[in-house]
């Protein structure tokens, strides 16, 4: 019995590294090519080749910095609305009771159940045409902020309301005001949660394509993702150089995944709850 | 703060027997009362109001018109007709009845698998280790795996050439010698965009399957070992049923998360070559974004757009509600 079990562990494990290196295989292919010179590529497209060359990543960073930066700043106020903006409402609904409120609060809800797709094209009527958003960043952050927060607010009342209302009870004994309880009393407990949104809204901004491939079409407003794809469309690198962009922008968020490996991993399990 | 709730509210209030208007002036005196509260959540409202409520409501007019960007006509159904008759939409049902059950069974499948050989792992850290790197890949941007991918598709690319290393190179090769653009090919395309992925060990599908089964209590798994159930016994009755909601989660969203989805289309394929990668809601990206297709500069088919989001609306209605009337109360234990 007991050996059998060993050997199935064993079996186990041999499986599970299988299905990791399959899965890394295209990840593999990018850093190996990033390192190949134009005819190093010739002579193998996906083998290692020596002597490796960094160039490709001067060449490359050269090409994406500007991206880079666009995406970071569009990022870190996409993540700040939405930490903002979530955590007050949230803050209202959890610990305030007033006319109307769970009419208010399904309309928010409702919002996780109506499907996107149904408002994409009005969409783009509503921000470039009407708006004339586009080019402009606030044509990517008004519908970020707006539909960011729903899920968070979702969470967050949930976690707001878990805080133990003595404490509200005495600071408010104290002449504590809105500000106050917002500020001094419920944020300073909520770290962990107000992370794990964070992290999630950073990596659905940095990973999202189609809404800024529409609104940002002009060069020096482009995000990395649509970047990256104009880069091979319209530019056409050298493969290594074109590799070197790819593993470029996959630094920020293994530096954050490395940060913060944990909420990272509990931020992903709990988006699916978005849908 | 249970203790406090509920006493003035305005739900209490009405089964105080008070006259309408002095109910109505104790509601309007509780709204003045409140509104700082108001207008703390009055940003959130504002932009939801705007851009999630705004935009459906003008999916569902703007369907009915013809728009062109400058003026909308009504056309009644023309556009509903329209998404009948459509030569990429067809085609687009076509591929969606592929890739939906794929997508589903191997979304489901194989994190299932995985995280079912990880929670049997006896040591604590190997559990640990390998759900990190089974997460790993989740740091390079989709995009980037999308476009790694198209290189590994292209003629000189990394398939071609793995497949050449491993004396495969004939599978390669067309019919004529050339060497094989599996996107590019019409008989190849669909499987190949099928194939982007594998394995298809979905980083976030085996985190919720893995706490799915850790949620397990262990005195029910130790109680049917004691009886000497086989592993296949345990699979069977007791894990496979404790996560259920688990499956029809991730199954429900993925249906959910495919049919509007079409940003790797987009990236892989467009939609080709001809439409043998379309997916209806590529074909609605279409209608408004590529020229020659109905783009903003040419013949805008804003409206046929609307058309095939709502028609997408509802049919995905369908699905949410059935799954949260019909199929919720088996998970109950079968109350009706």
């Amino acid at each position: 019995m007991k050996q059998h079990d060993r050997l199935r562990g064993t079996i186990s494990i041999v499986i599970l590294v299988t299905l990791f290196l399959i899965s890394m295989v295209p990840v593999a292919v990018m850093f190996i090519r990033s390192w190949k010179t134009l005819p190093q590529v010739g002579r193998s497209q996906i083998f290692p080749t020596l002597p490796l060359h960094y160039g490709n990543y001067i060449e490359a960073w050269e090409l994406v910095k500007r991206y880079l930066v666009n995406t970071v700043t569009i990022v870190l106020f996409s993540v700040v609305g939405v930490l903002a903006l979530s955590s007050v409402t949230a803050y209202v609904f959890a610990r305030h009771r007033f006319p109307g409120k769970e009419i208010l609060f399904s309309i928010l809800l409702a919002l996780l159940m109506i499907p996107g797709v149904i408002g994409f094209v009005p969409s783009i009527i509503l921000v470039l045409k009407w708006m004339g958003l586009s080019n402009n960043w606030l044509g990517v952050l008004f519908p970020y902020w707006a539909g960011g927060q729903v899920f968070a607010i979702f969470v967050l009342r949930t976690f707001f309301e878990g805080l133990p209302e003595e404490m509200f009870e005495a600071a408010r004994m104290d002449g504590a005001g809105h500000f106050d309880l917002y500020w001094r009393l419920t944020l300073p407990l909520s770290g962990p949660v107000l992370s794990v949104i964070a992290i999630l809204n950073i990596i659905s901004t940095w990973n999202d394509y189609v809404w800024p491939l529409i609104v940002l079409a002009q060069e020096s407003k482009r995000t990395i993702a649509v970047g990256l794809t104009f880069l091979r469309d319209t530019k056409h690198p050298d493969p290594g150089v074109e590799m070197a962009c790819y593993v470029i922008a996959s630094i920020p968020m293994f530096l954050l995944f490395l940060g913060t490996m944990k909420t990272f991993i509990r931020g992903i399990a709990s988006g699916a709850i978005k849908a | 703060m249970n203790a406090t709730r509920d006493i003035d509210h305005p739900s209490t209030i009405g089964r105080r027997k008070v006259p309408a208007s002095e109910r109505r002036r104790a509601v309007l005196t509780k709204m003045w009362q409140s509104r700082a509260l108001y207008l703390l959540i009055l940003p959130t409202f504002a932009l939801i109001l705007i851009f999630n409520y705004t935009p459906v409501l003008l999916g569902f007019y703007y369907s009915f018109t013809r728009y062109d960007g400058m003026h909308a006509f009504w056309i009644g159904l023309e556009n509903y007709r329209r998404i009948f008759l459509d030569p990429a939409l067809v085609q687009s049902y076509k591929n969606m009845a592929i890739i939906l059950p794929f997508s589903i069974s191997v979304g489901v499948a194989v994190p299932l698998f995985v995280a079912y050989l990880i929670y049997h792992l006896k040591k604590a850290e190997l559990r640990y280790w390998f759900r990190v790197m089974f997460t790993v890949p989740m740091v390079v941007p989709g995009i980037v795996m999308l476009l790694i991918w198209i290189f590994m598709y292209t003629p000189a690319g990394g398939l071609n050439a793995m497949l050449e290393a491993i004396g495969l190179g004939h599978l390669g090769r067309t019919a004529d010698g050339l060497a094989r653009s599996w996107l590019g090919d019409q008989k190849t395309a669909l499987a190949a965009v099928l194939f982007v992925g594998f394995p298809w060990v979905s980083p976030v599908n085996m985190l919720i399957f893995l706490a799915g089964l850790e949620a397990i209590p262990l005195e029910l798994m130790d109680a049917a070992r004691v009886d000497g159930a086989s592993w296949w016994h345990l699979f069977w009755h007791i894990e496979l049923p404790m996560v259920v909601g688990q499956i029809r989660l991730i199954a429900v969203t993925g249906a959910i998360g495919v049919m509007q989805g079409f940003q790797s289309i987009l990236v892989l394929t467009g939609g080709g070559p001809g439409y043998a990668t379309m997916v209806p809601a590529m074909r609605m990206y279409d209608t408004v974004m590529t020229p020659g297709s109905g783009g903003v500069g040419s013949a805008p088919q804003m409206g046929f757009g609307s058309a095939i989001g709502v028609s997408l609306f509802l049919v995905i209605m369908v699905i949410t509600v059935i799954n949260l009337r019909v199929l919720r109360p088996v998970d109950t234990g079968g109350q009706q």
